[in-house]
């Protein structure tokens, strides 16, 4: 398998990770534990190539770099906020060629890849403005997309992913459309029909730097390698995705898991957030908490709004029918259990985050889940049991 | 050896990411590796391992002198090995052991 993605510096202060993996090293890790010949196209500095040859050569992947001016550093507060790129990508852009029977594509900072293959995975990690992968002269016999919803949404330019899978499968001519839905699964799109869906599979801990890399590279070894049907493939990716979240570090355990799906409703819940916004640091938490929920569909309640009466961490009134699940944080061990009993007094499932490992001690002997990282708090509020 | 160190490392950023030159001082990361018998604490020898082609570190128990697991996905790499080339000493503090994944702070001296 050929692929084609960027090796980049990555950083996470909490948890606390440094790393050089980025979409195209991830990936040749993971298909390399899979099995079969891995060569890994990639931008980089000359003056850095023996790094990336001493980190992946080992494991049996053969590197080609193509020269970059910088090495590019992604650097995360969690793994849900939005990193900072430094330095900042500057420069004209170059275009690759790649030629092989299965090739897999990422969208790069750096340049991009233009495919000729008889089967293309093509995962353009924009975020939110993919290129299509025909806009740089690519091509390919059989073509699966792998996209996020976000991605789909901004690609075909209407809310309904339905229409927008018809839309941007007859615009790539692409045979196979794959949809990330965050917690909620996948769905999988292939010729006439309602879509497959894949549940995504629930983890305690949520490590979800990369965890889109190695989705696409177990889906792209499954379905060109393997010739697995897409919407196994996709099973078979959302299960080593788990893997990843959980325990990120290489080489992943061979065997999947048997793991099993919470919940099979489609879309995000709607969470309470019981989120003190009384002092910077806390609305700072609050707001982080309010992107990265909606990030993975839910909605928030309260919704938008400046909340100028705001001083306590549970709402005074609330209507029990406006959400789901609440989100609790407890960030002083003092005040952590009389803040997590308003919380279980509102009658709904509670999840907290806490930073302070007392906190999370009372959250415990009160019989609730939570997490000291952020990005697992979030997603447990949409795999907690209702 | 094992035991607890009274001063264990701080696992924040190791020092320079990217261009090499000086020998890195300190490299927080996490390998995969057959974790019975390590705990939190103790200590693991790091070494060049060239038996495979490619030079790769491991870490080794230094009471077994099993290999423990290896580095990868960390920038610098190739500085270390060049530095571990040149008799620099290093050694691995276990930070954390959660199932097969064991957290570690590479430190010179």
């Amino acid at each position: 398998m050929l692929i084609g993605g960027g090796v980049y510096a990555e950083t996470c202060v909490t948890p606390a990770r440094i790393a050089l993996f980025g979409s195209g090293g991830r990936a040749a890790m993971v298909a390399a534990d899979l099995g079969g010949v891995v060569v890994l196209h990639t931008f980089h500095p000359e003056a850095l190539r023996d790094d990336i040859e001493a980190n992946f050569n080992p494991a049996g992947i053969r590197v080609i770099v193509h020269p970059s001016p910088h090495r590019l550093c992604f650097e995360y507060l969690h793994p849900m906020a939005r990193p900072r790129i430094t330095p900042f990508p500057a420069g004209r852009a170059i275009t690759v060629p790649l030629e092989g029977e299965q090739v897999l594509r990422f969208g790069c900072i750096e340049g991009d890849f233009r495919v000729a293959a008889a089967r293309a995975v093509y995962d353009p990690q924009s975020g939110s403005d993919p290129a299509p992968f025909g806009a740089n002269g690519s091509t390919a016999g059989s073509l699966a997309m792998i996209l996020n919803a976000n991605e789909l949404r901004g690609m075909a330019g209407t809310d309904d992913l339905g229409h927008a899978a018809t839309y941007v499968m007859r615009d790539a001519a692409s045979t196979v459309l794959v949809v990330k839905d965050g917690p909620a699964g996948a769905y999988v799109f292939e010729g006439p029909g309602s879509p497959r869906y894949v549940p995504a599979y629930p983890t305690d801990s949520v490590y979800k730097i990369g965890s889109g890399d190695v989705f696409s590279a177990t889906f792209a070894h499954a379905w060109m390698s393997h010739r697995a049907e897409a919407a196994e493939a996709a099973d078979r990716a959302s299960r080593r995705t788990a893997q990843y979240v959980e325990a990120p570090v290489f080489p992943l355990p061979s065997k999947l898991p048997n793991r099993v799906p919470r919940r099979t409703d489609a879309r995000g819940r709607r969470v309470l957030l019981a989120v003190d916004g009384g002092t910077a640091s806390r609305r700072w938490v609050r707001e982080e908490a309010v992107r990265g929920l909606r990030d993975l569909g839910a909605t928030v309640v309260p919704g938008d709004g400046c909340f100028p009466r705001d001083r306590g961490p549970v709402p005074a009134a609330v209507d029990r029918a406006t959400f789901d699940v609440v989100l609790a944080h407890a960030d002083d061990r003092r005040t952590a259990a009389a803040v997590l009993r308003a919380a279980l007094a509102l009658g709904k499932p509670v999840v907290v985050f806490a930073d302070d490992p007392a906190a999370l001690e009372a959250a415990r002997k009160l019989g609730i889940p939570g997490s000291a990282d952020l990005c697992s708090a979030l997603y447990q509020t949409q795999w907690v049991p209702l | 050896m094992g035991g607890s160190d009274p001063n264990p490392p701080n696992r924040g950023p190791s020092q320079g990411l990217g261009s090499g030159g000086n020998c890195p001082s300190r490299i927080a990361t996490t390998i995969a590796g057959p974790a019975a018998g390590i705990a939190k604490g103790e200590w693991l020898d790091v070494r060049v391992d060239r038996t495979g082609g490619h030079p790769r570190v491991v870490l080794v128990d230094e009471v077994t002198l099993a290999t423990v697991g290896s580095l990868a996905g960390i920038p610098d790499l190739a500085t270390l090995i060049r530095c571990l080339e040149q008799d620099i000493p290093y050694r691995a503090y276990v930070d954390h052991v959660d199932g097969g994944r064991i957290d570690v702070t590479v430190i010179r001296g």
